[in-house]
């Protein structure tokens, strides 16, 4: 008796159980949701939060940079005049020669970004110079003082060639801007420039509290708004133009009247965000480890963004297991893209297989990484004293094996486009050209033999050895995921009979090169590695991070100069091109570096490999994918509607 | 039980303890290169003061024996330090997502533990026969097939070709779980004293532990509304029965050979010498030894309930401990993942103590040494 009872009571769980939880399913709460799957969520709201892509780009949606960023749409590259806009709008390119930065207003007016004109209020000037303690305080943020011990002082440090090139003494840029109309903050706060003021102090006030957006204002002196809160005044420590980019574009603003209160932000998750984006969190719209869900602040639009439809009230930020199963809910429309690109080998099997999933689309973006080979030409076997003084012609012989066509279409399956010898992408405005044409890579695979023969690097059976008789044995040491990549590149420089191995690192192999980089033994330990390097328009000093040295009393090889290239004449030319302040001058300069530097042979580009995005429009139509950016931007919230 | 055996029980439990400990402290330092880069990242490398101060906060300064010596002073305080990433205490983190694993992994348990039964012990009686030859030929299946493999084809198959359950998640989009801890303590607090009560009228150990646990389950089940209830059973459903396939065959399987084993007994044929039905045989006597090896496996198997499945819960967005370690070491979470090694070693350790305690109870044979 006891028995059936307990076996009765068994079945009745096992459908009371179901059945009530189907019973009392909920639908899903927010109508007119612009879904995005993601396979890693922010575990906060801090808007500098950048341990995911979603944290960046929900952080965006939140709050606002004081200048935005103009995208390219892709087919624009390749329907050129052709293209139109969803809403039929023409897609103006800005004049690079006046935006060499592709900046336009935000919370603060553009113009006050460009080179003052005469009688104007607001705009740049070049000329500010600091105060002494105002160049001292500068200093010593940077880290930078007198060597007490040697008997220095402020009055014998500040005229030396190591203060004037990390702080000038005269030259400053002073930025002066007005506040744009119609932003406030999600609390009904009016903007005003003192948040300007207030967030430049406070990253700078908590520097280990708010990642890496502190580095942005390495040269940031002091800010200024005036009394009725309308405009802001900046100044910045450097020659280097550059510099707003990154202060303009990436820093968010934050409200004073919130964040004066938070007095350490490491431990501040923000899960009531107040900012001056479109978007505002949605009741319960934060689910960690599940979902982040924000709501189109109603009526809220200045600067006409949204001219046209308006955006999806809701945009949900979804957590998922994996790519295939977020493919799989795209297919079904359960969500409508996904944030991340895909895997290469992922893209291919769809292109190759369209009935796997009827309803997905891709979208094929290019972006500013360019992926190279990077010989180390200061302890290993390439320099240009080494291999018996023949060390620069065998990087050339190298150079010219490597088979950029053969790359992409074995390792990318053809997403991916080449890049020429200054490792500026094409479309840059200081990218290298030739005759009006973008400065192609050459592969010669019959020039190389010939330079290797004539440099006496002699055949010994299938490979050559040093001109002195010696084994030549060249590894590669690259990440875990380039294996492919080092594969093809030996099997090109076996053409050339050079001996190229290669050897994975372990879990984060740039620091673990950046180590190796740097023994305390004084030796290089690597022959060559595989590198990503991005020398995009506002990065010029990219170029010094690269391949230059720190200025101290024993220099050394900056952080990223993992060649360990020392050549005065380089740094001569990227320290006049970094203080040029006339950008369409200092794009020339910059093409010089790349002419020079490609005739070095010390870092040798391979491809830029394209961003592949998958999106469905069984909800959604006028996605529009755009260059160097993920599939969901600027533009595509912009024309973006639902499907009717 | 001896007094001596229990003390020497704890104190080898404590030495492998120690060891684990010390080796928790290595693994992060050989896993992640420089432990603390993530934590300084966008400080520039210049300001030496700013660093070294947040080296210090971590625990991360002075050499490897000085850390070690402050690492074993925070275990003893319980301070496992702080996760950058989720911004709490690396133990508040953990327990906010033990409990998500638990609803999995312990329904997955129970459910496998008494269908695996029923199901070996048919196979066991009706040895050679259809029950028996679909249980092997399940085991065979479910040992080539992966977990994760099987876990998309269900799916596929129940989430999207015929869209019955959901596919990630444990609520629906838009929810968020409301739950009344003062129910809660309410609850777990009267338990305690029923416990108390219960014990000193019955004299029953056991009712020291079952009562608290069973009041710990029902005060978690009344401090959440019903519909949050009805909402999270509905997602876990999938992920429990993928959890299920694989165990309650393995348990099936481990019952199922034990009986065979112990059906050719002396006391087994006594039993059928009595004059007993085979029934009674087999499910009063052959069953109850035949569960010993059973109880090892459950011991072992404890940690999993805490730890979660880590494809399961990656596979189906769970929001539990299993993804909580891979999350951890994508990021660099170093503290995190010291934690989590740490909890499921010593999670591990104490399961198995009280797995030999408990089957000491069991099988009065097994000799104390």
């Amino acid at each position: 008796m006891k028995r059936k009872l307990a076996k009765l009571l068994i079945i009745v769980l096992a459908i009371a159980v179901p059945a009530g939880a189907f019973s009392a399913c909920r639908t899903v709460k927010y109508e007119n949701t612009l879904r995005i799957g993601a396979e890693a969520l922010p575990k906060n709201l801090m808007p500098y939060d950048s341990n995911t892509g979603t944290s960046t780009v929900i952080a965006s949606l939140l709050y606002n940079t004081i200048l935005g960023n103009i995208g390219t749409p892709s087919e624009y590259a390749e329907q050129g005049d052709a293209f139109r806009f969803p809403d039929g709008s023409v897609y103006t390119p800005p004049d690079t020669a006046e935006n060499p930065f592709l900046m336009t207003d935000n919370l603060l007016k553009l113009e006050g970004a460009y080179p003052k004109k005469p009688g104007a209020r607001f705009g740049r000037t070049d000329d500010y110079t600091p105060a002494r303690q105002e160049r001292i305080d500068l200093l010593n943020r940077k880290g930078l003082s007198p060597d007490r011990d040697a008997g220095e002082t402020w009055d014998t440090f500040l005229p030396t060639e190591a203060a004037e090139n990390a702080v000038p003494s005269s030259g400053w840029l002073h930025y002066s801007f007005e506040v744009a109309e119609g932003y406030s903050w999600s609390d009904g706060t009016p903007f005003s420039a003192e948040d300007v003021k207030f967030t430049f102090d406070y990253i700078l006030a908590n520097q280990g509290g708010v990642g890496a957006v502190a580095s942005f204002l390495g040269n940031y002196s002091r800010g200024e708004a005036s009394e009725d809160g309308k405009a802001f005044d900046m100044y910045l420590g450097t020659r280097k133009t550059s510099d707003i980019k990154q202060i303009g574009t990436s820093i968010l603003i934050l409200p004073k009247h919130i964040w004066k209160d938070i007095k350490d932000p490491k431990s501040e998750k923000n899960l009531n965000p107040v900012g001056t984006g479109a978007y505002k969190l949605a009741e319960n719209g934060y689910s960690e480890s599940s979902s982040v869900t924000l709501q189109l602040r109603e009526g809220y639009n200045p600067g006409g963004q949204f001219s046209g439809a308006p955006p999806p009230a809701y945009i949900s930020f979804v957590l998922h297991g994996n790519t295939d199963i977020m493919l799989s809910a795209l297919d079904k429309g359960s969500i409508d893209l996904i944030y991340e690109n895909l895997a290469i080998d992922k893209a291919m099997q769809l292109k190759n297989n369209p009935k796997l999933y009827k309803n997905v689309k891709l979208a094929t973006t290019s972006n500013t990484y360019t992926t190279t080979l990077l010989l180390n030409v200061h302890g290993g076997k390439f320099g240009d004293g080494d291999l018996s003084g023949k060390g620069k012609e065998f990087r050339r012989a190298v150079s010219l094996a490597v088979d950029q066509n053969a790359l992409i279409g074995d390792v990318l399956y053809g997403y991916g486009v080449k890049v020429s010898d200054g490792l500026v992408p094409t479309g840059q405005p200081h990218a290298l050209t030739e005759n009006g044409a973008y400065r192609e890579h050459k592969t010669d695979i019959d020039e190389a033999n010939g330079i290797l023969d004539a440099a006496g690097f002699v055949k010994s059976g299938q490979y050559r050895k040093k001109p002195d008789g010696g084994e030549l044995k060249i590894e590669i040491f690259t990440g875990v995921h380039n294996e492919r990549l080092a594969q093809a590149l030996r099997t090109q420089f076996e053409r050339i009979g050079l001996n190229f191995s290669y050897k994975q690192a372990g879990t984060d192999y740039a620091e673990v090169v950046k180590d190796v980089n740097q023994t305390k033994q004084g030796a290089y330990m690597f022959d060559a590695v595989l590198n990503t390097v991005t020398f995009a328009a506002d990065q010029l000093l990219m170029f010094d991070a690269r391949y230059g040295f720190y200025e101290t009393a024993n220099p050394t090889p900056r952080l990223y100069n993992y060649s360990g290239l020392d050549d005065a004449a380089l740094r001569a030319l990227m320290r006049s091109m970094e203080i040029e302040k006339d950008t369409v001058k200092q794009f020339e300069k910059a093409k010089e570096v790349q002419t020079y530097l490609a005739g070095l042979y010390v870092e040798i580009p391979l491809y830029s490999a394209k961003h592949v995005y998958a999106y469905t429009e069984r909800n959604f139509v006028n996605f529009v994918p755009e260059d160097t950016t993920p599939l969901f931007n600027d533009d595509t919230l912009r024309y973006i509607t639902q499907k009717k | 039980m001896k007094l001596r055996y229990v003390l020497t029980r704890i104190f080898y439990a404590l030495i492998i303890l120690f060891v684990v400990i010390s080796l928790n402290f290595l693994l992060p330092r050989l896993i992640f290169t420089d432990p603390a880069e993530p934590l300084l990242r966008g400080i520039p490398e210049d300001d030496l003061i700013l660093r070294a101060a947040v080296r210090a906060e971590y625990g991360l300064d002075g050499s490897l024996f000085r850390q070690y010596f402050v690492y074993l002073g925070k275990m003893f305080t319980f301070d496992y330090g702080r996760s950058y990433v989720y911004k709490a205490p690396v133990f508040s983190v953990m327990f906010s997502k033990i409990p998500w694993s638990m609803i999995l992994s312990l329904s997955a348990m129970l459910i496998s533990v008494i269908t695996g039964i029923h199901v070996g012990a048919r196979a066991a009686k009706h040895r050679g026969k259809r029950p028996d030859k679909v249980l092997l030929g399940a085991a065979t299946l479910t040992t080539a097939l992966p977990s994760f493999w099987i876990a998309l084809v269900f799916m596929m198959l129940l989430c999207f070709a015929v869209p019955v359950f959901p596919f990630r998640g444990a609520m629906t989009e838009g929810y968020s779980l409301t739950f009344h801890e003062w129910i809660f303590w309410i609850g777990v607090l009267l338990g305690v004293v029923a416990a108390g009560v219960s014990y000193y009228f019955t004299k029953k150990v056991f009712l020291l532990f079952v009562v608290p646990v069973g009041a710990f389950v029902l005060s978690a089940l009344i401090a959440v509304p019903p519909a949050d209830l009805a909402d999270i059973a509905y997602h876990s459903i999938l992920p429990i029965f993928v959890l299920c396939i694989g165990s309650i065959v393995s348990y099936a399987l481990m019952v199922r050979n034990s009986m065979i084993a112990a059906v050719n007994e002396d006391y087994v044929t006594t039993a059928r010498a009595k004059g007993l039905s085979e029934r009674q045989v087999l499910f009063g006597h052959t069953l109850r030894n035949a569960l010993l090896p059973m109880v090892t496996s459950i011991g072992m198997s404890m940690a999993g309930v805490f730890g979660g499945s880590v494809l399961i819960e990656k596979i189906f967005a769970w929001p539990g401990m299993g993804g909580l370690l891979l999350e951890a070491q994508n990021v660099g979470d170093f503290q995190l993942a010291q934690g989590i090694m740490f909890f499921y070693s010593f999670v591990t350790i104490v399961c198995n103590l009280l797995t030999d305690f408990v089957y000491h109870r069991l099988d009065p044979r097994v000799k104390l040494a």
